[in-house]
């Protein structure tokens, strides 16, 4: 939580005060609350921003101290805007400097001036653009895309159709036919400003927008165009052309390339009519559209069959181009770059041949230990190694999967260390998950607390009273059930009573029979209790009461359940405390464990929500209920905050649904609602506003869920 | 065995022949497994066709079946039988397995995983060479005739333990693997099952095959064999395809908002 900043802070002297006022009521998530416009106007003036001390300070936290920078510069800038809009510089600040701290630094040295200017999807696509391309490790393009921020603020047109938009539906629309993945890229922009799109066979290179025609419609609809040419290049095998079409262009120039793209696409065609008629539909409608005339006898479908095929019209056809038209949707052939990955492949399939890509990651993990200072040696090596072929390679953690892998297969990594695991991570401003971004550790506590002291107050009694009565109901739904009119036994007394009474109802015949429900109650809990920094003081003597009262009497349920505490600071330092795993009984040792419950750090929701809902996963109750408790929203001390956290949790809670877990939130943060909705959907949460009641309401609401 | 213990047989076996095209050597195994007195385990996806083979396989056998639709409430005494009170007396009223036991039937429990755990067990003796079923509440152990067989179904896809079929009953079975079927022999199915044109039941089928790629990315399960019956159904009925397939297919398999859209884009592909 950002609260254990504030908690670190405090020993720091007198600016303790100054970021207690300031964040305690200003801080909100600015994504949340982004309705589009031009955010500065419409959040400025209510609210007012960070001072240039703090901001100084913020900075240094981001950047380091002693760093050399112009930070003062920067806080000056930053200084008159609004406090979401400083957040929100301070987050991709911190997100850019996971991946390029220089870049970190060229984008706050614009961020200021250039925020103000944009509009929400100018900036998203701004930032955007930025993190893609350092990703791909092109350095220097990505100092270009900061300092030519103002190429973005120009308005959006609406008929405009981008790349970004339509991703992630044609990345899953390609899969379901091609059966893996086959990631979108922005393709290149030509000299001339012609659409460009092509293969490499392991991805698919498209224009990052087409505003080629007047209407939406139609721009989207040549997206879907290009999208299935390149695939249906693919599944026809175009790439076998390779040879001959290099030897093609040697002898007749960029001409061959035309005609033979122009014949290949007329054969994509014939299989996309075959295989995909609605397509088809749309391929018509584009070229009445672009008012091309499309060939449509020119060539008998029986003339090609094959990329052979092709080749051979080609040939045949340099003298005589203009019988052509040129399609719109008509590929590039990018011969370089189908070369290239031709050779990784077969590299790839060669044995004994490290990928260079991972070593130099690994060299960089194994000398820093650190993955942050491991990106930054990385990106850094690619710069170094400029026009070779693994500056296209992302480095790893960065290789988008959108697979929606298999929990189980999350944590079988490369790596073998005893009780670690990785998980991966939404990313929401690339809308892809980063595979293997954190690194999980299971960490016994095994500081037993010798003197255990409890709270003999009144209050605690009565609490635990109220716990055993609620539980005792529970126990006792579960037993015989007499007067039923269906079940098991015969319920003889039923039956004397009905027999003897004077009334002769009929009624009194219908409810004869004993149903025991002895076994119906078949629920395993997990407790995920949240340890970062900001519960400390009464807040975790009161989480360490609830959650001892709690393992106590759930023993008398015959319920399964487990308690683990969760916190950690970085993507490298997620760590999860079990206090109680499913296999133990409650014990000494249990209860040492509950008692040496300590705050801890920030809190990364996401991947403690993974580990134990992979663990929840295993167990075999009917019933199986992930209670997460904590004191505030997803945060830590990178870039998982805001818009970021929430978005990562919410889509780990989702994971946790699809394994047939029903994820529950108790929280006692006041802002609670504006995000939990959002992340959880309704009836899935609840805010306690009176924590001493902690430990009633958890039985109350376990009540609830198990029955 | 008393007289009111038999049935009347005639209402348990099918009649007309149900249309099964089959896709391996599943009836010439479940044939065996009937001559050897093996039971039978049927694993597959929902909608695949395991209970019209079990219907298939009823006729084909000229042997009556008794189904049962397993599920979260299934108690051991549901399966038996228990006692009743009729006319201040009690009478004993079989369950369906020992219907099935005492008359020599197939007995096919129907998503037997949907059972608790503790119901399962009662069948263990009557699936070894013992083949027996021990009535408590009667005092009887009920030797089972040849001909009755036992079959159970059940889907994998689940992929959850709470799911699944303990060891020690599994291993008492011959499993039979229905997945779905080819596109061509799918096709076909399709097409005798709602009388479409072969041409749009392919298109169906791919449909189905691109939605069973998605499975893990957005979907549970992809469409099953008799979804696409249902969506060629409607378009046999003068349904506009998209419609058909939207009201058919894609809006039945998800309620999430992006999945939806995305099964909407494929028709949009296919039709």
């Amino acid at each position: 939580m950002l609260n254990d900043y504030q908690y670190r802070v405090k020993h720091m002297g007198l600016l303790s005060r100054l970021l207690d006022k300031l964040d305690a009521s200003n801080r909100q998530n600015l994504s949340l609350s982004r309705k589009g416009g031009s955010l500065e106007s419409k959040q400025t003036g209510s609210s007012g921003g960070m001072s240039t001390t703090e901001l100084l300070i913020r900075l240094e936290l981001v950047m380091g101290q002693g760093s050399g920078l112009p930070l003062m510069d920067y806080a000056n800038e930053m200084a008159r805007l609004s406090h979401p809009l400083q957040l929100f510089i301070f987050s991709q600040a911190a997100e850019l400097s996971d991946l390029s701290y220089g870049h970190a630094n060229e984008f706050l040295a614009v961020a200021s001036t250039a925020l103000v200017q944009m509009e929400q999807k100018q900036y998203e696509r701004w930032l955007l653009g930025i993190k893609q391309t350092l990703g791909a490790g092109d350095l220097a393009i990505a100092t270009e895309q900061i300092e030519n921020y103002i190429d973005f603020t120009t308005e959006r047109d609406t008929n405009t159709a981008y790349l970004n938009d339509l991703t992630y539906t044609l990345e899953k629309l390609v899969f379901s036919i091609h059966k893996s993945e086959l990631p979108f890229v922005e393709a290149e922009i030509s000299v001339d400003n012609a659409l460009m799109s092509y293969t490499d066979n392991e991805a698919l290179y498209l224009p990052a927008s087409i505003s080629h025609f007047d209407n939406y419609a139609d721009n989207h609809r040549l997206y879907k165009v290009l999208t299935f040419q390149l695939l249906g290049q693919i599944h026809c095998q175009s790439a076998q052309a390779l040879g001959s079409l290099n030897e093609g262009v040697r002898y007749h120039g960029d001409d061959y390339l035309r005609v033979f793209s122009t014949i290949e696409t007329l054969r994509i065609d014939q299989y996309i009519k075959r295989e995909f008629p609605g397509l088809w539909r749309d391929t018509v409608l584009l070229n009445k559209s672009a008012e091309t005339g499309y060939p449509e006898n020119i060539f008998d479908d029986a003339d090609i069959t094959s990329v052979q095929a092709t080749l051979h019209l080609t040939a045949s056809l340099l003298e005589s181009t203009d019988v052509l038209p040129h399609l719109i949707y008509q590929s590039t052939f990018q011969l370089d770059l189908m070369a290239h990955v031709q050779k990784l492949t077969v590299e790839r399939k060669a044995p004994l041949i490290l990928n260079p890509t991972t070593d130099v990651y690994e060299e960089m993990l194994e000398t820093s230990g650190d993955p942050k200072t491991a990106d930054r040696g990385y990106l850094r090596s690619l710069k170094n190694s400029k026009g070779d072929s693994v500056l296209k390679s992302p480095p790893p953690g960065w290789i988008p999967d959108s697979s929606g892998d298999v929990e189980d297969e999350q944590h079988t990594t490369k790596h073998h260390e005893k009780g670690v695991f990785y998980y991966k991570e939404w990313d929401t401003s690339l809308k892809k998950y980063r595979k293997d971004w954190c690194r999980l550790k299971e960490t016994l506590n095994e500081d037993a607390v010798e003197t255990i002291e409890i709270d003999s107050s009144e209050a605690l009694r009565h609490a635990e009273h109220r716990i055993r009565k609620t539980f005792d109901q529970l126990v006792n739904d579960q037993k015989f059930i007499r007067g039923q009119s269906d079940g098991d036994e015969i319920d003889i007394d039923a039956w004397v009573s009905a027999r003897s009474s004077k009334s002769k109802d009929a009624d009194d015949y219908q409810n004869l029979y004993i149903r025991n429900n002895t076994n119906n109650r078949d629920v395993a809990i997990m407790f995920a209790v949240d340890l970062s920094g900001s519960t400390a003081g009464w807040k975790n003597n009161i989480i360490k009461q609830s959650t001892w009262l709690l393992c106590k009497t759930l023993a008398r349920m015959g319920d399964q359940y487990a308690v683990y505490g969760f916190s950690g600071s970085g993507r490298s330092n997620c760590r999860v405390y079990p206090v109680k795993t499913f296999g133990e009984s409650y014990t000494k040792s249990v209860k040492s464990r509950i008692f040496s419950m300590k705050p801890d750090q920030y809190t990364r929701m996401g991947a403690a929500i993974r580990h134990l809902s992979m663990l929840l996963g295993k167990t075999t109750a009917k019933t199986r209920i992930l209670f997460v408790l904590t004191d505030g929203r997803p945060d830590d001390v990178d870039s998982y905050r805001g818009q970021y956290g929430v978005e990562d949790t919410r889509l780990a809670l989702n994971e946790a649904k699809a394994l047939s877990l029903k994820p529950f939130v108790l929280t006692f943060d006041k802002e609670g609602m504006d995000y939990l909705p959002y992340m959880l959907g309704s009836n899935r949460y609840q805010l306690i506003t009176d924590i001493s009641q902690l430990p009633i309401q958890i039985s109350t609401i376990y009540k609830q869920l198990t029955t | 065995m008393t007289s009111e213990n038999i049935i009347e047989n005639s209402k348990y076996y099918i009649k007309d022949e149900p249309y099964y095209l089959p896709t391996a050597n599943e009836v010439e195994i479940f044939n065996t497994a009937l001559t050897e007195n093996i039971p039978v385990l049927l694993k597959g996806p929902t909608g695949c066709g395991k209970t019209r083979f079990m219907e298939y396989m009823s006729w084909y056998t000229k042997r009556p079946l008794i189904t049962v639709s397993c599920h979260d409430d299934l108690t051991t005494a549901d399966l038996v039988g228990r006692y009743l009170i009729q006319n201040d007396s009690t009478i004993w009223q079989d369950g369906p397995l020992t219907t099935a036991v005492r008359n020599g039937c197939i007995c096919y429990l129907d998503e037997i995983v949907e059972a608790r755990k503790d119901t399962t067990v009662v069948i263990h003796p009557l699936c070894d060479d013992r083949r027996i079923l021990p009535i408590e509440k009667l005092g009887q152990l009920l030797q089972a005739p040849p001909e009755f067989c036992l079959t159970m179904s059940y889907n994998p896809g689940y992929q959850s333990a709470v799911k699944d079929l303990k060891p020690s009953t599994r291993q008492r079975f011959i499993s039979i693997d229905f997945s779905y079927p080819s596109a061509d022999v799918e096709s076909k199915i399709v097409n005798q099952e709602a009388g479409l044109e072969l041409a749009v039941c392919e298109r169906l089928v791919k449909l189905a095959g691109m939605t069973r790629n998605l499975v893990g990315n957005g979907l549970d399960e992809g469409a099953s064999t008799r979804l696409l019956v249902h969506a060629a159904k409607l378009i046999n009925r003068g349904f506009e395809p998209k419609m058909a397939c939207r009201c058919g297919i894609a809006d039945v398999l998800t309620d999430d908002p992006e999945t939806v859209a995305l099964l909407h884009e494929m028709i949009e592909t296919l039709f």
